[in-house]
């Protein structure tokens, strides 16, 4: 069993890493916590307050830089939350293990025609929902400073976004993983944010969605303090460090860190779905 | 100031992100803080930082009110480090639930109804499912 000082040091990255990216960062840390011998359990369990941890001490900056819009997360959390319930109470209808495909499966879908485009740049718009985005007033503008620019943006397909982050609360309450990349992936493909505003508000997000959880773990009797409270420190860290450079930060340089995040992702997905066939 | 949205709405919700922002740098810190101070008295205390396996070290709780209720209580009879790092991630893990309360009381008070409504509704789901397991 390793000792709280390495558990913090090992949490700063990854909360950095999970500010940045919007993913929460527990599916990066619960393999590591397992592999420096943390039991499964225990480590899904405690990686919760880590992601909160990412969660929280990030958004403050994202808040004030007006990246993480609050209207759009709350719009999209009512769907969320609702899918998770429905996510818990049908864990027993669906076998996980078609949901490890087909999580895998979209999240390579995230790879298409996003190549030559850099995520600062505004994506082109999608058509239909307008007088819904507009009613629901799923709009901001930021000022991104590696480009110097002011980017405004308006949510598209509110609906479709809706449904989409319904099926990533369905996912997170069946597998019991944050589904952050899902988040991501539906607000820049089907709301067609900006790649910033996309992580920093599933950033927000994934904090509610992993308070949602807390009580389950308590349940459980798996949380451990002293590997709950080094992880937090650690996490924090990274998160605050997280939330002040992501502004800075080019398209390029956040598009790179994404996939290779995305693409670890996908592997744990295909290999989780393969064991459980 | 009031910024123009793009459609000529205003996306207006500076106050909002400014309480926001300030709500979660306090919780976040605070947290922090006794984190830290949790860490090192425990493994004064116990002579290594080794994480532990022990029985004491693993919390349960009826629900998440009922686990902040044992950690602020557990701290006011003698901070020992177990405790005080129990009641940091206890207001670490609050932090995301207070945010949503924050949000309803500031767009009750601009009479925003379609988002106190949308916050309500999160804020019930939430409420419910840290009150039960």
């Amino acid at each position: 069993m390793m000792d709280m000082i390495s558990l913090l040091m090992i949490s700063v990255p990854v909360g950095f890493i999970g500010s940045l990216t919007g993913l929460g960062g527990a599916s990066i840390l619960i393999p590591l916590l397992v592999f420096f011998g943390v039991p499964v359990k225990e480590a899904i369990a405690s990686a919760m307050v880590s992601v909160v941890a990412t969660s929280s001490g990030s958004a403050a900056a994202y808040v004030r830089q007006r990246l993480a819009n609050l209207k759009i997360a709350m719009f999209l959390e009512m769907f969320t939350s609702v899918g998770a319930i429905i996510g818990a109470m049908i864990t027993t209808w669906i076998a996980p293990v078609y949901l490890y495909f087909f999580f895998a499966a979209f999240l390579m879908t995230s790879f298409v025609g996003r190549t030559a485009k850099g995520p600062t740049e505004a994506p082109a718009p999608g058509k239909g929902g307008e007088a819904l985005a507009a009613w629901l007033a799923l709009e901001g503008r930021y000022f991104d400073e590696s480009t110097r620019e002011t980017v405004v943006y308006r949510a598209r397909r509110p609906l479709l976004g809706g449904l989409g982050m319904m099926v990533a609360g369905l996912a997170a309450g069946m597998l019991g993983i944050g589904a952050g990349a899902f988040k991501v992936t539906v607000q820049e493909s089907v709301l067609r944010l900006p790649a910033k505003v996309a992580s920093t508000t599933s950033n927000f997000i994934v904090g509610m969605t992993a308070l949602a959880g807390t009580s389950v773990y308590l349940g459980s009797g798996l949380l451990n303090v002293t590997l709950m409270a080094p992880m937090a420190v650690g996490s924090t860290i990274g998160a605050l460090a997280g939330g002040r450079v992501l502004n800075r930060l080019g398209g390029r340089t956040l598009r790179t860190l994404f996939f290779s995040v995305i693409v670890l992702l996908i592997v744990q997905m295909l290999y989780k779905g393969v064991v459980s066939w | 100031m009031v910024r123009e949205g793009p459609g000529g709405g205003t996306g207006n919700e500076e106050r909002l992100e400014r309480w926001i922002s300030y709500l979660l740098i306090a919780g976040v810190l605070i947290s922090l803080l006794l984190e830290v101070a949790g860490i090192v008295l425990y493994a004064l205390a116990s002579g290594s930082d080794a994480v532990s396996q022990g029985a004491a070290v693993f919390v349960r709780g009826r629900n998440f009110f009922a686990f902040l209720a044992r950690a602020f209580y557990e701290v006011a009879r003698g901070p020992r480090g177990l405790h005080l790092m129990l009641l940091g991630c206890a207001l670490l893990i609050l932090t995301p639930y207070v945010r949503v309360v924050l949000s309803a009381a500031y767009f009750a008070s601009i009479r925003d109804f379609k988002y106190l409504s949308f916050t309500l509704f999160v804020l019930v789901i939430l409420t419910i499912s840290l009150l039960c397991h």
